[in-house]
């Protein structure tokens, strides 16, 4: 009796440990991919962090099925994109562009030439903000280098023909939004 | 046209670029040990004291405490019918001991020192009394035993629907009051009945009036031959009638003209309109209208 309880307690410990271990290998390998994904569209780093420490929550919860899942990068990185979408709803990221857009800028830069060069990729992220809904959604996840465009494709649940060509013209229509801008200005 | 390209580059690079918060791994660890840790406790934790739900112990105290549960049924499991063996025994162990005693305390008496016989005989009577006390208790076991061997097979019985409680007077004078006559309702619903109770009555009427009628028959002419009452009613002549139907070979006339001379009661309101409708035109008459009158009543009857 006493062994069999020895044993199976020893499983168990195992077994938690290693979930834990996986828990903490999943963590340290995917948090900063998880966290420039949700940073592409939510432009801030607080919010970043919240989407994935959600993320991780999420892999607690279905701690279970986790050996059903095939490509853990691809579902984490859905898990982490449809959470920032989610969250983008709730707060907007607009406010956020003036303070990231300083950040953006060269200290050491004279301040009229900060200023202009702050407004000119505030122009770009707020025409970012006007593309069609698919063309910067793929824009957005192109940014995260790590990604091919296979995975952007599963995560964004389209072919990837149509990803290439959503992002083809997602760059162009943006282009032309900002010329068509400076010449304007 | 390089300058909008070379701000769309920077914006993209600054995104691809971005770096995670120094510790926001170990943020991220914490707060899903401390979901994990609240998520646990919310459950069946809370009933363990705090020892045994601290984190560190939680991977190694949750299996020994599943054993130790499932020990714990496993020996209330065992103890159970134990303890309902030891529930019964009491009486018989009392009764033992009191048997034991018994004797015991006699004997002690007997080798007392002062050994006289009233203590002697109280001592006997103690023992007669426990002695009956213990045939008591025995009854009273065997009863038990009796009653418990009654209830078991009330328990293992079938079960059959209790039988109707008996009425009360109440009910009863209730039921005699409502079912009144009612098997003389039904029957005269129905039709065949109703015919077989028409057709008795009606031989019941004629056997009546056919026995009286043999002893008239040698009387009735002389009161046809006498003076004939000059107003006889239906009920008077109605004898007279079936006496001279039944004594006189029916004639084929009279059977035929009877129904032509069954309206003399509404004939007869007209006579005194006519002066010549007297009670002596009328006089030789009677015989007819007391062969004809009765008809009337007879179908008025079986109507």
């Amino acid at each position: 009796m006493a062994s069999v309880e020895g044993c199976s307690l020893a499983l168990s410990s195992m077994e938690s440990v290693r979930s834990e271990i996986d828990l903490a290998a999943l963590v340290e390998t995917y948090s900063s991919l998880l966290f420039r994904v949700a940073h592409s569209v939510l432009r801030s780093r607080a919010e970043a962090e919240d989407v994935v420490q959600d993320v991780f929550v999420r892999v607690l919860e279905h701690r279970r099925s986790l050996a059903t899942v095939r490509e853990m990068r691809v579902w984490l990185v859905r898990i982490a994109w449809n959470l920032a979408l989610d969250r983008r709803r709730q707060i907007r990221p607009e406010q956020f562009d003036e303070g990231f857009a300083e950040s953006l800028v060269a200290r050491n830069l004279p301040a009229d030439e900060a200023l202009h060069e702050a407004q000119r990729l505030r122009a770009v992220l707020r025409e970012l903000e006007r593309l069609p809904r698919a063309e910067r959604e793929v824009l957005l996840l192109s940014v995260v280098d790590e990604l091919e465009t296979s995975e952007m494709a599963e995560v964004l649940r389209r072919s990837e023909s149509a990803v290439r060509a959503l992002l083809f013209r997602a760059r162009t229509r943006l282009r032309e939004r900002l010329e068509k801008g400076e010449g304007k200005g | 046209m390089k300058n909008s390209e070379e701000a769309i580059e920077k914006v993209l690079a600054s995104l691809r670029d971005a770096e995670a918060p120094a510790g926001m791994e170990r943020r991220i660890l914490d707060g899903l040990e401390e979901r994990e840790a609240a998520r646990s406790g919310s459950g069946w934790r809370w009933m363990w004291p705090v020892w045994l739900v601290a984190p560190g112990r939680s991977v190694a105290v949750g299996p020994w405490m599943c054993g130790v549960v499932v020990g714990g049924i496993f020996v209330v499991a065992l103890a159970v019918p134990g303890l309902r063996r030891l529930g019964h025994t009491p009486v018989q162990v009392r009764r033992n001991s009191a048997t034991v005693g018994s004797p015991a305390l006699a004997d002690s008496g007997a080798g007392g020192k002062s050994v006289d016989h009233a203590w002697l005989r109280s001592s006997v009577r103690s023992a007669e009394k426990i002695k009956t006390e213990e045939e008591r208790s025995a009854e009273s076991a065997a009863a038990v035993v009796d009653g418990d061997s009654a209830a078991l097979d009330d328990m293992h019985a079938a079960s059959r629907p209790a039988p109707p409680m008996p009425l009360t007077e109440q009910e009863r004078l209730l039921l005699r009051l409502v079912h009144k006559d009612a098997p003389v309702e039904l029957a005269m619903l129905d039709s065949k009945m109703r015919a077989l109770q028409d057709s008795e009555e009606k031989t019941e009427f004629q056997r009546f009036f056919a026995q009286p009628a043999k002893p008239i028959q040698p009387e009735q002419p002389v009161t046809e031959q006498g003076a004939p009452p000059p107003s006889t009613t239906t009920e008077e002549a109605a004898p007279g009638q079936s006496a001279t139907e039944q004594a006189m070979p029916a004639e084929p006339g009279t059977d035929q003209a009877a129904p032509e001379q069954s309206v003399p009661e509404q004939a007869v309101p007209e006579q005194p309109t006519q002066p010549q409708a007297t009670p002596e035109h009328s006089a030789p008459d009677p015989s007819t209208a007391q062969q004809a009158t009765p008809r009337p009543t007879r179908t008025g009857e079986d109507e």
